[in-house]
């Protein structure tokens, strides 16, 4: 008897996940250095391309990819299929979380520091050191990648490299033997969490110096020279190449035909549960993050804690807790159905699954707040509620605004858990796609695929912006 | 005369690490103290344990006859003690302009609003912040916020002002005059000072007893 499809997976799964982890560092790691240092032209194009691969669901890029392959008429091989075409469409996730780890940890260096490297050996000691400041922030990040990619069968499915996940994924569909399903997933979890705990404590003491950094000195200044502008080339060359070119494989057919009144109507059939779902996530897990957080922040030892399990829980396939969720529901009262098996519970899984991301931002914008607000507010008997109403409230909301408009856009790309648990006839937009692609023509794909991706497009030009005024 | 402010043999360490130990001290009202020290040695500490906001592990705090803390146990809340704080970040809440800074500076003092208008704009006034008194302290130069934080610190007429080396940002001459001026201001409001520093020029420009701090062996 041979072994069971998803373990004699697992090599491959490897494979993949260390290629786009390795793509992630090459690419990822002195892009976000240079946009962290060097002030260029393109700079906020290419921060909004790399943000794009966080924003959108995997399986886009993959689409992507097999669409520019028919639109350029090449053969179905390398690198647009198989195991290349798979780390091209993970690696575009590992290098938007490499890029963005380095660039938040470069943000941490002071005018001060940064003027010191400068006079000790030019711009090229600046480089090096913020190279080697941002290396464990950007390992971190492809790391956190890599165990994402290795929970995500969409890729795999679509581009015919056999992954793990896509076999637990095939098994479900054919035999829908639920009870099968979750001991599969529990024991891909069981690697990937093995995996992630690791990343995640060395991963978390990395982040958690990113993110409550409390450097009052002057922020550092972006340089603009002759390197500065031949490294933003290369950020922005790889912005296009990796993030950019799959996603321009998407929109090609609209060369050739566009149906954008069907599209149009799908996007308004599906507006509602996505607003819901993302909406729903973004609102439980800001609740969520913020009291953890506040519990949390200044004892060091249960910030770090926290961070390594979050980390841990967002490297999690997604499918874990959707199956978990459909257990539960299946054992709850009928009496419960609106609660268990409704909107309320896909917002809930998803805020469960992006909880990380909102309580990064919790931590960050808590650790901002100087523990002297809180004295003087002591000293001179300033009531609890107005301190919360005239003095935390205030300074927390633009945290909670940024935080909420993240994991909505996060929650609104997820297409597994609201795939597992929506209910009837309340798809969300990507999952439309996703249920679509196979079957409806191009045009209509690719129509649908414009309305969903020039608006996260709009979203990842402002993100940075919202992001660094939080600094 | 009896002391305003006395500390009986405080103990305070973090973790293993010793803070004080054994550290008292008696400061009677209208007599300013300079605690000077190395960085490092516990005198912002000090501080915080005299405002309440932290408690030492043994030791007696006596604030004007009543015993504020008794080793761990804070007996007086901050607000109750008489005591007023500029801190060495200043505090100021960044979202209220320097008025609102001085009137929420009030809030525990249970006055009706009109006497809390009428307090903050006498304390502006003294500190010689009216004339930014509607502004944010993002709109307000290093010197203008800290007449704002003295004025939020006076308004609640302390017996007892802790200063927690508010203005090393200044150079040594204008740090010199601020103390000075922070000093008649302390005289009109018959507060008496207690100022953190490891300058002792500023010790000088106070013209106070000096209360060496030491980090214990």
């Amino acid at each position: 008897m041979g072994l069971p499809a998803e373990i004699s997976a697992l090599p491959a799964t490897l494979a993949l996940a260390a290629s786009a982890v390795a793509l992630g560092l090459v690419a990822g790691w002195p892009a976000g250095v240079a946009c962290g240092v060097f002030q260029f032209a393109g700079r906020r194009l290419a921060l909004a391309l790399l943000l794009l691969p966080l924003l959108l669901p995997s399986f886009l890029f993959a689409i992507g990819l097999s669409m520019l392959r028919l639109g350029l008429r090449l053969p179905d091989v390398a690198p647009f299929s198989g195991l290349t075409g798979c780390v091209w469409a993970h690696g575009a996730l590992t290098t938007s979380l490499a890029a963005w780890g380095a660039l938040l940890a470069v943000r941490g260096i002071s005018g001060s520091q940064a003027d010191a490297a400068l006079i000790a050996g030019g711009e090229a000691t600046l480089w090096r050191a913020a190279l080697r400041l941002a290396w464990p922030s950007a390992l971190a990040g492809a790391l956190l990648g890599g165990a994402i990619a290795a929970g995500d069968s969409g890729p795999g499915v679509l581009l015919g490299w056999p992954t793990a996940a896509g076999e637990i994924l095939a098994a479900f569909a054919a035999r829908y033997d639920f009870a099968e399903a979750v001991r599969r997933s529990l024991a891909l979890g069981a690697v990937t969490l093995a995996a992630a705990l690791a990343v995640a404590r060395s991963g978390a003491f990395a982040l958690e110096t990113a993110v409550t950094a409390r450097d009052p000195s002057r922020a550092f200044a972006r340089r603009v020279s002759p390197f500065g502008r031949t490294a933003g080339l290369a950020v922005c060359a790889i912005a296009l190449l990796i993030c950019l070119l799959p996603l321009a494989g998407l929109l090609l057919p609209l060369l050739r035909a566009t149906d954008f009144v069907r599209a149009w109507s799908e996007v308004i059939r599906t507006l509602g549960p996505t607003i819901c779902y993302s909406l729903g996530a973004g609102l439980i897990a800001c609740a969520a993050a913020w009291p953890l957080a506040a519990w949390a922040h200044r004892r060091y030892r249960r910030e770090r804690w926290l961070l390594v399990v979050m980390l841990a829980l967002l490297a999690l396939p997604a499918v874990l807790p959707a199956l978990g969720w459909v257990r539960l529901a299946n054992a709850a009262p009928a009496v419960l159905d609106p609660l268990v098996r409704g909107r309320f519970a896909v917002a809930l899984i998803l805020a469960l699954r992006l909880l990380p991301v909102a309580f990064v931002l919790a931590l960050r914008r808590w650790s901002a707040m100087p523990r002297s607000w809180r004295d003087a507010a002591a000293l001179h008997g300033v009531p609890r509620i107005a301190l919360l109403r005239r003095i935390v409230l205030p300074h927390q909301l633009p945290g909670i605004a940024l935080a909420l408009g993240l994991v909505a856009l996060l929650a609104a790309a997820e297409v597994t858990i609201v795939l597992l648990l929506h209910p009837p006839g309340a798809a969300s937009l990507p999952l439309a796609i996703f249920t679509i692609m196979a079957n409806a023509p191009e045009a209509l794909v690719a129509s649908l695929c414009l309305c969903y991706v020039a608006p996260v497009l709009l979203a990842a030009l402002a993100l940075p912006h919202a992001f660094s005024a939080l600094r | 005369m009896s002391a305003l402010l006395q500390l009986d043999r405080v103990n305070k360490s973090f973790g293993a690490t010793p803070v004080l130990r054994d550290f008292s001290l008696a400061v009677s009202p209208g007599e300013n103290v300079a605690l000077v020290g190395p960085s490092g040695c516990g005198k912002t500490t000090l501080l915080r344990l005299i405002a309440g906001l932290d408690a030492p592990q043994t030791g007696r705090i006596i604030i004007d006859g009543r015993t504020a803390t008794d080793g761990p146990r804070i007996i007086l809340p901050p607000h109750t003690r008489g005591v007023a704080m500029v801190f060495q970040d200043l505090a100021l809440w960044p979202n209220l302009t320097a008025r609102e800074n001085v009137l929420l500076g009030l809030a525990g003092q249970h006055l009706s609003r009109t006497d809390a208008q009428h307090r903050a704009d006498e304390a502006l006034a003294r500190c010689r912040a009216a004339d930014f008194a509607d502004r944010k302290p993002a709109a307000l130069s290093g010197g203008q916020q800290q007449r704002v934080a003295l004025a939020r610190a006076f308004a609640v007429r302390p017996r007892l002002l802790l200063l927690d080396e508010p203005f090393t940002a200044l150079d040594e001459t204008l740090a010199g005059s601020m103390l000075a001026e922070t000093a008649q201001l302390a005289i009109s409001f018959s507060a008496t000072l207690v100022l953190v520093s490891h300058r002792a020029d500023d010790a000088r420009a106070l013209s106070c007893r000096v209360a060496p701090v030491e980090i214990p062996a």
